[in-house]
């Protein structure tokens, strides 16, 4: 698109979104949300930013590297968690058994280990939105 | 000039002539030992070490493997000359008759008991006792010459390699089948020689070669399922399927007793060419190659008739000595199959001769006189069967000519195949005077022939009367309508004499047409062999008792028959008695006289309607069936009438068997219908769980 | 330790998977290596977890510690292990097929697609095989269906495009109605962890008695979707004739059994064999497995394309464990995992085998294999032995599937399903013999009489070889799977 107006206020919006996504996600133990939401938040400000700039411009600043690394890196976060569990106790995702600090409810740092998974599958979710986005796009102007 | 003298024979006729004189001797030996003739006492008493090699446990299975190593061997020197080749599996084939040999004591024991407990989950086990070792002596006696004259026929064909390998499997599957000591054994080795058989048969690769093997193949693996599902049963009903008496359980199971047994001889019989499944046996034989139609006609047909014996002596007798008269109820079973198996076997004596009357390819007549006499051998189980207590006679006339049908029966086709190597003629029509060109051939001709009708002095003629005996027991002593089957008898005998007077005539005798002026007859291994056989033929035939001493009786002795009945009848039975000699004048006789009426009013070529052939009637309302189902799926525009399958038009009708028929109606089923159930797959779903729904709800 | 194994194959599983894309595209040998070296390690732990469980005992792994109540379980008893165990050993054997199968539409970027795809398919049938809970089972299903068609359709060409599309319609249909199954049980009992379901519906059978059985019709007709059971097998022909040879050989061995095995822990664990008696259920099965073998083959004999007949012949031998598992006696639950284990082998050679033949002469059509037997023996051999063992030749295990399956029959008085066992026999000879005969008999194109070596790859022949000295070693000395198919079927109480 190659409206001015488009172009400035969109520039304007997009850290709001996704500032507002990453609320979302790390108070997902606390308020309704969490990863998933707070990922698709962050994933549909990119697609804002794909269709108001072009799939060029996007692809430089998010590009297929980035999404690699960000989709592996997600679950991998989600599933070093996890096994941590196993090293400290016994069991997979374990949360209170394995000592994680449980902190008082309704507190930003509480709940353990379920604000590091949410920010695991945040960033998961919010790259395979993009990843999606962008090949579709990409197979349509073939 | 030094000129050198024209070689009339080859290296190999030396060697295998040598090898067949040592094998004679040893033979002879061994025989007139065990015997007592010529002052020569027990071989195996005065040599220990052959007596402890016979005791060897591991024998069985190393009877079985020599054959398949020496075919692996083989194929390693396929590469090289022919000659090495051939030395590989003669030698092979040689050291399985004397391993067989020496097996004599411990199958005179009762033999040894080798089990591998857990293969293929219920355990295999070998054994070799009376029974096995007849048959395993002509087998492998049959199988050496065999092979000797398979090195010059095979000359002229190609791909002889395959050909010698897939021959020692079927060797080493037919050896299998012999010395298994239970069911499951038995059917292992019985799929494993139908399937390395077919190679022998479609070796040719012609048309023809493609559509009998097919037909062949079919057949036998529809025999092997029938002896699956007996097996089956016998195991839920009886659990132990060893080659023991199992009347006991089986009579406890009511009328499941006569489901096994009918799909054990159904299984068997399809093996063994008997009717009404004997329809691949007369195409199978002319495609295939002289020496594999030698043996699919002399040992694997006996198989059959081996395997029926053996399971009905087996599991439907009583034990040994438990029984004491005739009139026991635990023969009721075997009286009511035996009376079943005889009147088979009488079919299939007289559809055989009748037919092999008409046909004027020689071996396609050979083919149907081994059916004929294949129902001779079924006959004769049937006695051993009906008559229980008193079926002696019947088990010896029936295992007695198995041993000379394979015999003559060999001879014959290799008769055929050296007329063929020589002439590249099969239809007897059009030979004649080949006495002149190939003397040895006409010589050993004439002695199989006169075998096979059952002239004294020949080894026929023994079988023939102790059969002969057996059939009028059977009237005797039970139901009175096996009168007409001596009747029967008679006249299918005079029907074979007939049918190879004619043989002889139009071969051998009469004019040579010219083409065959020229041929130059060379003796080589084909010619060794044929006289081996005939040389045993004339054995037998003048010394018919030892065999009878040395291999049958033993083997009487060990079935549950009446001892006095095999001490008054059967030991020390003189063939040459005026009674028996003098039936065979009026056979004779009768044999000359249709053979005149036939020459004079053309009763040889006679046309058989089509639909008077044997699939055609058997398949018949499945035939209308599928028409029927073709019609009502398509209306009017049923294909079968168009031009793609034309294969279903009715003048092509009879040529097409029930198989194609079958395969175009699923081409035809599949095109219509798949494309729709592809893509009707939500309909399908919601159909299903509706019914399945109303089907709980209701029931 | 031991008790953590499971979890650190599903870890190690899925970290791979998704470590495999950082490889820069040039150093695609570590990925092959790599993933080589994790499924070794795990095929190891899976053997030790068999031996284990076999030893001292089943155990359970509770998620974070939580009771089965709240919290996701993992049985761990000598059924899972066994099947676990398969599944891995055939999936390490047709990986290292297909990484010498570069031809056959595999685009080079695609390979590393194909072994990520390949290590999540895994990681989901080991979940779907350990879960003792009804909903994680459906998300395992749907993970596992959504790689099965990526993994099949992994060729870009137009006309794959309807199939895969129609296979991923049908496959959601079968999840959902799974899903609508375990939503109806969770209604009446509360829970999804199969015990307490069991538990649950034996209390409320005779309560509420339509939810139950709706419950249980739309479970076993959406597993049967799945599994590829008679008049629900469509989308499974087109899928063979699109996908890769390995694709085609890990979707109808391993992927359509693991289907039934949830449908084998769904009947007897979750209902519970009282209660499927009295809907009939077993007579149900034993009906549609006789029909769906009859059918299978009559429809393989009339196809051209070699892969749509073994589409076919598939759905024919699934027939046969269906016919199994409705016989609903151990006897027969034995035979039918037997049948898991055999048709797994002689499927797997024979897909791979006819890939040999399409990677040298790109041969698909039945009718073009004349003499192919003399160029290419080795991959002939072992299809001819393989099919011998569908058609029912003893040594090979195919034999001792319907033998012991005709035996079971008959014990459990339902005498008549011998004759189809039979008539199954013929109709696989009537389509697989042309081929074999064909192939041997008769005139190759270039009309070469010595026997010449196959021109494949050793990395393609070996597991040809290797799985055929499977299919005789089991045929003829089955008690080596029958000891271990013993103690996974005394699991389950008749």
């Amino acid at each position: 698109m190659n409206d001015i107006i488009v172009k400035s206020i969109t520039r304007l919006v997009i850290p709001f979104l996704q500032l507002y996504g990453i609320y979302i996600i790390l108070h997902g133990h606390i308020s309704p949300g969490g990863g998933f939401s707070g990922g698709a938040l962050i994933g549909s400000s990119l697609i804002l930013y794909t269709l108001v700039f072009g799939v060029d411009r996007a692809q430089k600043k998010f590009s297929h590297r980035v999404s690699e690394i960000a989709e592996s890196g997600g679950i991998l976060l989600y599933l070093f968690v996890g096994a941590l569990g196993i090293a400290l106790t016994g069991n997979f995702l374990s949360n209170k058994a394995a000592g994680f600090p449980l902190g008082e409810l309704g507190s930003l740092l509480s709940g353990g280990i379920i604000p590091v998974l949410m920010i695991g599958i945040g960033i998961k979710v919010a790259s395979t939105m993009i990843t999606l986005f962008h090949v579709l796009i990409q197979e349509e102007s073939q | 000039m030094f000129q050198p003298k024209y070689k009339w024979y080859d290296n190999f006729t030396t060697l295998t002539g040598g090898l067949i004189i040592l094998g004679a001797i040893i033979l002879v030996y061994v025989l007139a030992g065990l015997n007592g003739s010529f002052g020569l006492n027990n071989p195996f008493e005065r040599f220990t070490m052959l007596k402890t090699l016979s005791e060897f446990k591991w024998m069985p299975l190393l009877i079985i493997f020599t054959p398949a190593v020496g075919g692996g061997i083989q194929l390693f020197f396929s590469r090289k000359t022919c000659y090495s080749r051939d030395t590989v599996v003669i030698v092979m084939s040689f050291s399985t008759i004397l391993m067989t040999l020496l097996m004599y004591p411990t199958a005179l024991d009762g033999g040894q008991l080798l089990s591998f407990p857990g293969f293929l989950g219920l355990g295999l086990s070998l054994k070799v006792d009376m029974l096995s070792l007849v048959m395993l002596l002509i087998t492998s006696i049959l199988w050496f010459l065999v092979m000797v004259y398979a090195h010059a026929y095979m000359i002229k064909e190609k791909r002889c390699n395959r050909f010698f390998f897939f021959m020692a499997l079927t060797y080493s599957s037919v050896l299998g089948t012999l010395v298994s000591a239970d069911l499951l054994t038995m059917f292992l080795f019985f799929e494993m020689m139908t399937i390395t058989s077919y190679m022998l048969v479609t070796h040719g690769q012609k048309e023809e070669s493609y559509s009998a093997g097919y037909n062949y193949i079919f057949m036998g693996l529809l025999g092997g399922f029938a002896i699956f599902v007996a097996l089956v049963l016998m195991v839920v009903y009886v659990g132990d399927l060893s080659f023991t008496s199992a009347i006991v359980a089986l009579q406890a199971t009511g009328s499941i007793r006569y489901w096994i047994i009918g799909l054990l001889v159904m299984g068997f019989g399809i093996k063994a060419g008997m009717a009404p499944v004997h329809v691949w046996l007369p195409r199978a034989h002319p495609v295939a190659p002289t020496p594999a139609s030698a043996l699919l006609s002399g040992i694997m047909i006996k198989v059959g008739a081996y395997g029926v014996l053996r399971v009905a002596t087996s599991y439907y007798f009583p034990v040994k000595n438990t029984v004491d008269s005739r009139f026991d109820p635990i023969w009721l079973t075997s009286e009511t199959i035996g009376f079943s198996i005889i009147w088979l076997g009488m079919i299939t004596m007289a559809i055989g001769v009748f037919l092999a009357l008409q046909q004027s390819n020689i071996k396609r007549m050979l083919a149907y006189h081994s059916i004929s006499q294949m129902g001779y051998i079924v006959m004769g189980i049937g006695v051993a069967l009906y008559l229980g207590y008193y079926g002696a006679m019947g088990f010896a006339g029936s295992l007695y000519h198995i041993i000379n049908h394979a015999l003559f029966k060999s001879l014959l086709f290799m008769v055929a195949g050296s007329v063929y190597l020589h002439t590249r003629e099969n239809d007897m029509y059009k030979l004649g005077g080949l006495w002149r060109k190939l003397p040895l051939s006409a010589t050993v001709a004439l002695i199989a022939a006169l075998g096979i009708s059952g002239i004294p002095l020949f080894n026929g003629f023994v079988s023939k009367t102790i059969l002969h005996h057996g059939i009028v027991e059977a009237y005797e002593y039970g139901h009175a309508s096996f009168r007409y089957a001596e009747w029967i008898f008679i006249v299918i005998s005079a029907g074979t004499v007939c049918s190879f007077i004619k043989l002889y005539y139009y071969v051998f005798l009469g004019k040579m047409p010219d083409i065959y002026k020229s041929i130059k007859p060379k003796l080589n291994s084909l010619d060794v062999s044929m006289a081996a056989i005939a040389m045993m033929i004339l054995f037998i035939g003048l010394n018919p008792s030892l065999i009878l001493d040395l291999f049958i009786i033993p083997e009487l002795r060990v079935i549950s028959y009446d001892p006095q009945f095999i001490n008054t009848y059967i030991v020390g039975m003189s063939v040459f008695t005026v009674s028996d000699m003098s039936i065979m004048v009026p056979i004779v006789i009768l044999g000359f006289l249709i053979f005149i009426a036939g020459t004079k009013f053309h009763l040889f070529h006679l046309k058989l309607p089509g639909w008077l052939r044997i699939e055609y009637i058997f398949f018949y309302p499945s035939f209308h069936l599928m028409r029927g189902a073709c019609r009502l799926l398509y209306g009017d525009q049923c294909p079968i009438d168009k031009k793609e399958y034309f294969k279903m038009d009715i003048k092509h009708n009879y040529d097409v068997g029930f198989l194609d028929r079958f395969v175009v109606l699923s081409h035809m089923f599949d095109k219509r219908f798949e494309k729709k159930i592809i893509n009707s797959d939500a309909l399908i779903y919601t159909i299903l769980i509706t019914l399945v729904i109303i089907i709980m709800m209701f029931v | 330790m031991i008790e953590q194994l499971p979890i650190i194959n599903l870890i190690l599983l899925l970290t791979t998977a998704l470590v495999i894309p950082l490889f820069k595209k040039q150093r695609f040998m570590v990925t092959l290596i790599l993933s080589f070296v994790v499924l070794f390690i795990v095929w190891l732990s899976a053997l030790y977890l068999l031996y284990h469980v076999n030893t001292t005992g089943a155990f359970y792994y509770r998620f974070g510690g939580y009771s089965p109540t709240i919290g996701l379980e993992l049985l761990i008893n000598p059924f899972s292990a066994l099947f676990t165990f398969f599944v891995i050993t055939l999936l390490m054997i047709i990986f290292i097929y297909s990484t010498a199968d570069a031809s056959d539409g595999i685009h080079e970027r695609e390979y590393g697609r194909y072994y990520i795809l390949m290590f999540i398919l895994l990681f989901a049938m080991f979940g779907i095989i350990y879960t003792n809970d009804l909903f994680n089972t459906y998300v395992f299903m749907e993970i596992l269906s959504i790689t099965t068609c990526a993994i099949i359709s992994i060729k870009r060409k137009k006309k794959n495009y309807a199939a895969a599309f129609r296979y991923v319609m049908l496959n959601e249909m079968g999840s959902l109605s799974y899903l609508f199954g375990v939503a109806l049980l969770y209604m009446v009992t509360g829970y999804t962890n199969i015990e307490l379901v069991f538990q649950g519906v034996q209390d409320v059978w005779v309560i509420y008695p339509t939810n139950i059985i709706i419950a249980a019709i739309f479970m076993i007709v959406g597993l049967g979707l799945k599994a590829a059971i008679f008049p629900l097998h469509i989308w499974l022909p087109d899928a063979h004739s699109a996908a890769p040879s390995s694709s085609s050989a890990i979707l109808s061995a391993i992927v359509v059994k693991v289907y039934l095995i949830i449908l084998v822990k769904v009947l007897f664990s979750v209902f519970g064999i009282t209660i499927i008696e009295a809907l009939h259920i077993p007579s149900l099965l034993m009906v549609i497995g006789a029909v769906g073998i009859v059918m299978g083959s009559f429809f393989a004999i009339a196809q051209h394309d070699i892969k749509r007949m073994l589409g076919y012949s598939s759905v024919a031998q699934i027939g046969y464990i269906v016919l199994g598992i409705g016989l609903a006696s151990s006897l027969g639950l034995r035979i039918a995992f037997y049948h898991v284990f055999s048709h797994g082998i002689m499927k797997s050679v024979l897909f791979l085998s006819v890939g040999a033949v399409i990677y040298q002469r790109n041969l698909r059509k039945v009718t073009a294999y004349n003499g192919i037997g003399y160029m290419m023996p080795l991959s002939i051999g072992m299809f001819t032995l393989a099919a011998l063992g569908m058609i029912g030749i003893p040594l090979t295990s195919g034999f001792i599937s319907k033998f012991n399956l005709g035996i079971a029959a008959l014990d459990g008085g339902q005498g008549i399903y011998i004759i189809i066992l039979v008539v199954s026999g013929i109709l696989n000879a009537i389509y697989y013999l042309p081929i074999i005969i064909a192939a041997f008999l008769r005139e190759n194109p270039e009309n070469q009489i010595y026997v010449s070596k196959d021109k494949v790859p050793l990395l393609m022949i070996m597991p040809i070889l290797i799985l055929g000295a499977f299919i005789v070693i089991i045929g003829v000395y089955p008690a080596i799977i029958f000891d271990l198919v013993d103690s996974a079927v005394s699991t389950f109480s008749f």
